[in-house]
């Protein structure tokens, strides 16, 4: 079943949430603004080479 | 953060310019105040307050200088501020924060003086800080001044840093600190990663396009309704949560309370009361196991002994069959029943006798039928008889089981009643004394919304599991659906990375967790036991509420400020030792500690204590105290002092005090 | 035969759920929270039937009333050899599906299912047991869901019916006989 996941790209996907998170603990965004650019992020970071 | 220097001009009771330089020795850590009882110890503390986050405690919001204000005239303006120069990050920062006041009016009522001020003062704040040149000054966009404050110690946290004496014993009585410490060692980003990632998740399995299956279309429907449903319960849950901790704590508090009675007889009363709750929850939990163990025996071979008649009755007819074939003494060799039926079908005999139902011939061929093979019937009989010995043993056991679960389950019904009435007289007897009549009363009906708190929760927890297992159900279904559709496979792509994210996150979340959970119990016990001169230990639930591993029934003051110390201690000290600093996470701080009057409640035996370990906590800590407190605590603290300062009054003509001309020494 | 799965609609399917603890995604669970006496659907499969026969009920499915139930293979596999037992009991004694006798003996020892005959043998006989299965949940609603209202009733009826039972079969004299047969 499980296709083999790029390790990399698992590690960059989790740099840049933690990244994400750690400015928004000041910039307060709301939830669902933060859910969409998680979203984005990781479609990109997925689909990129 | 390192504090460096606070100035303050006409603020408050402070008239003109007052300046404190902060100690940053890193051995004599400790800058102490030391003032008389009214003479401003507070308003330092509220300072801070003010001038990092704009908070105005104040009873009389007016933050100007009294006598400063007494002196305008209609249209003259006089500002008050308070600056603050601290390190952070390795950057020198100075925040100043004003106000400026107009005066509106100004007349006389009899012989008082009344001078008006407009309602809202002008506010001016600045946070600049210097470049590493020393010189040049580079100030923050007004618009980020706040947020900026916030990464330096975030106001959420501010409460313990920068406390008064009286809010000490509050700390660690709150209900949920767990915001307050997650956030302080930055699991907060963990946790809204985690949550986020969660609802993005869901999301990527909500495109799974599911209209080419009706199962996985159904799957996507119900994982929809029940997640909803989900989310309902969870509320709901949280809401019964609070409720039955409310009413738990109100019962405890009120327990406590007749716990302290004097009179022997109510305290014997309770003890009573207590061992016989005891027994009856044990009693409580039997009843309900005897229910199961009856329902089980129920359920153990019922058809053994509810098919008893019938089961005589088909052995008796079999035993009757055999005697019938018992006439026939042999079987005609290699002969079997189909045979017989093959020769009966056609009409007639071997010989050619006609074989005519009725007649005899015909009746000697059926005899013979009856005891000719085929030879599973003789064995599947003997089977069938063996089966019958074997379950007839457990009948009458079936019976006596039975008949003994409902006997047991009657005893301990009338046990639990007994109990009950038992605890009644014992409640009566606490009742007939006047005083503890309404505790007892309180106690009661808190005890009665408990358990009904506690009925729903258990409810509610029911349902929520039930949910969750319906949502598992549908979320299998669908990403078995996706894993076969070719047009789903990049969303498929999509889930399978984000799920792993959200695994590990959650498994570094946990982990941490408990690192932060464990290091912190260690710490506040150590420090606890430092502090304390008896024999206590205390743990941290999963709220991070400070609890006492063994049960106690009351707390004194002194006891509670112990307590707040020693977690208030803990948690700067986590914060200073980084515990969970990693290159890329970037989390712990310096933070100081600011006290104002810290042993107002305490008792002399632990403020000695409590100074011998304060000034390792934090990297500085500034304390306001009462001159006769200090007499006491400079013995242990004299040596860890860097800077210490008098808050004096002016005094008129007559040598009285004058309040609102303070000044800093 | 007990190798395939098992459903059952309408109002008996109800009383199915009214009686054993139910498992798995059951929508409906609200309408059947009552006190179980049976701990799974195959305990009362197991066991209706024979009081079903006991009480000469058989029943016959009644769609007037939604209701569904019922049990996979696996489930019923797994208590095949009880099922069967069950099923040559009431093969062996019911004498309204066959008078003759020695047929009732064929049709209890004769398990092959080669032919078509043979097939169609099994099914009639498996209506007789699911018939009186169904008769068997109608005895013990009556006596059960409705007139038990709470855990204490359900207990104390528990008690009585099983008394009962016991009683009226005179069972001494039963299992004398019964250990005299087999001990021949």
């Amino acid at each position: 079943m499980d296709q083999n996941l790029d390790e990399k790209k698992l590690d960059k996907i989790k740099l840049r949430i933690l990244e994400m998170e750690t400015d928004n603990i000041v910039k307060k965004e709301s939830n669902p603004a933060m859910e969409d650019k998680i979203r984005k992020m990781i479609i990109s970071e997925v689909e990129k080479r | 953060m390192i504090l460096n220097k606070l100035e303050m001009y006409n603020f408050r009771q402070y008239i003109g310019h007052q300046s404190i330089e902060f100690s940053s020795d890193s051995e004599k850590n400790v800058t102490v105040l030391i003032g008389v009882n009214t003479s401003g110890k507070t308003t330092i503390v509220r300072a801070f307050e003010w001038c990092f986050y704009g908070k105005n405690a104040f009873d009389d919001t007016v933050l100007l200088n009294s006598e400063v204000r007494n002196n305008m005239n209609r249209g003259d303006v006089q500002e008050t501020w308070v600056s603050i120069t601290f390190v952070h990050d390795e950057k020198v920062y100075t925040i100043k924060r004003s106000f400026k006041y107009v005066c509106s009016e100004r007349y006389s009522e009899g012989d008082k003086l009344i001078v008006n001020l407009n309602k809202k003062p002008e506010e001016n704040l600045s946070l600049e800080y210097l470049q590493s040149d020393g010189q040049t000054k580079t100030p923050i966009d007004r618009a980020n001044i706040t947020e900026s404050m916030d990464r330096v110690l975030p106001k959420d946290l501010s409460d313990y840093f920068f406390f008064g004496g009286e809010r000490i014993s509050s700390i660690a009585d709150r209900t949920d600190l767990s915001k307050a410490v997650r956030g302080l060692m930055r699991l907060d980003v963990l946790e809204n990663a985690s949550n986020h990632l969660k609802t993005v998740v869901k999301g990527f399995e909500g495109d799974i396009d599911t209209t080419g299956d009706s199962n996985a279309q159904r799957a996507k429907d119900g994982l929809e309704t029940y997640t909803k449903r989900k989310a309902e319960y969870e509320q709901e849950l949280a809401n019964y949560d609070k409720q039955v901790q409310y009413w738990l704590g109100k019962e405890k508090e009120y327990d406590a309370q007749l716990a302290k009675s004097n009179i022997e007889q109510v305290k014997k009363a309770k003890q009573d009361r207590d061992r016989a709750q005891k027994a009856l929850e044990a009693e409580v939990q039997r009843l309900s196991q005897v229910k199961a163990e009856m329902v089980r025996a129920f359920n153990t071979r019922p058809y053994a002994f509810f098919g008893l008649p019938a089961i005589k009755a088909s052995l008796e007819m079999l035993e009757v069959a055999k005697e019938k074939a018992g006439e026939v003494k042999e079987s005609v060799p290699a002969m079997e029943q189909d045979a017989v039926d093959y020769l009966i079908n056609r009409g007639y005999c071997i010989c050619g006798t006609r074989l005519d139902p009725g007649t005899i011939p015909y009746m000697k061929v059926m005899e013979e039928r009856r005891v000719l093979p085929p030879e599973h019937v003789g064995d599947a009989v003997r089977q069938y008889k063996d089966k019958a010995e074997g379950y007839l043993a457990g009948t009458e056991d079936f019976k006596d089981k039975i008949e003994d679960k409902y006997k047991e389950y009657r005893a301990t019904k009338r046990r639990i009643v007994q109990i009950q009435n038992e605890i009644e007289e014992q409640s009566k007897f606490i009742i007939d004394d006047t005083d503890a009549k309404e505790i007892e009363n309180k106690r009661r009906d808190a005890h009665t919304k408990y358990i009904e708190a506690k009925s729903d929760y258990d409810g509610c927890s029911r349902k929520l599991g039930e949910c969750e297992s319906n949502i598992k159900n549908c979320e299998s279904a669908i990403a078995k659906y996706a894993k076969n559709s070719a047009k789903n496979q990049r969303t498929a792509l999509l889930i399978t990375y984000s799920q792993k994210v959200y695994e590990w996150l959650l498994e570094t979340y946990r982990g941490k967790e408990e690192i932060v959970r464990d290091e912190l119990q260690r710490r506040v016990n150590d420090n606890f036991a430092k502090m304390y001169h008896g024999e206590r230990s205390i743990v941290i639930d999963d709220k991070y509420r400070v609890r006492y591993s063994d049960i106690i029934t009351e707390e004194s003051d002194g006891l509670k400020a112990v307590k707040s110390f020693a977690f208030i201690a803990s948690l700067v000290s986590m914060a200073k030792d980084k515990i969970l600093d990693e290159d890329d996470m970037k989390l712990g701080q310096f933070y100081p500690l600011v006290m104002d009057a810290p042993f107002s409640n305490v008792d002399e035996i632990h403020i000695d204590n409590i100074c011998r370990i304060l000034p390792n906590t934090a990297n500085q800590v500034v304390m306001a105290v009462m001159q006769k407190d200090w007499e006491y605590a400079s013995v242990n603290l004299d040596k860890y002092v860097g800077k210490s300062y008098r808050i004096e009054k002016d005094r008129d003509a007559n040598g009285k005090e004058i309040e609102t001309a303070t000044h800093i020494m | 035969m007990f190798d395939k799965d098992f459903r059952i609609t309408g109002k008996h399917a109800n009383y199915w759920k009214d009686l054993c603890e139910l498992a798995g995604n059951v929508p409906d669970r609200e309408q059947h929270a009552n006190f179980k006496i049976f701990s799974a659907y195959i305990d009362a499969y197991i066991v209706c039937p024979l009081i079903g026969y006991q009480y000469d009920r058989k029943g016959v499915i009644d769609n007037s009333e939604e209701g569904n139930a019922g049990m996979l293979a696996e489930v019923i596999s797994k208590r095949r050899q009880e099922l069967k037992y069950v099923y040559q009991i009431l093969m062996l004694v019911d004498e309204e599906s066959e008078p003759d006798e020695d047929k009732r003996l064929y049709r209890a020892f004769t398990f092959s299912e080669e032919n078509t005959e043979d097939k169609q043998l099994i099914e009639e006989n498996i209506k007789v047991f699911n018939s009186y299965f169904l008769g068997g949940l109608e005895v013990l609603h009556e006596q059960f869901v409705e007139q038990c209202h709470d855990d204490d009733d359900y207990l104390k009826t528990m008690f009585d019916f099983v008394r009962r039972f016991y009683e009226e079969q005179d069972s001494e004299a039963i299992k004398d006989g019964i250990e005299k047969i087999l001990n021949q």
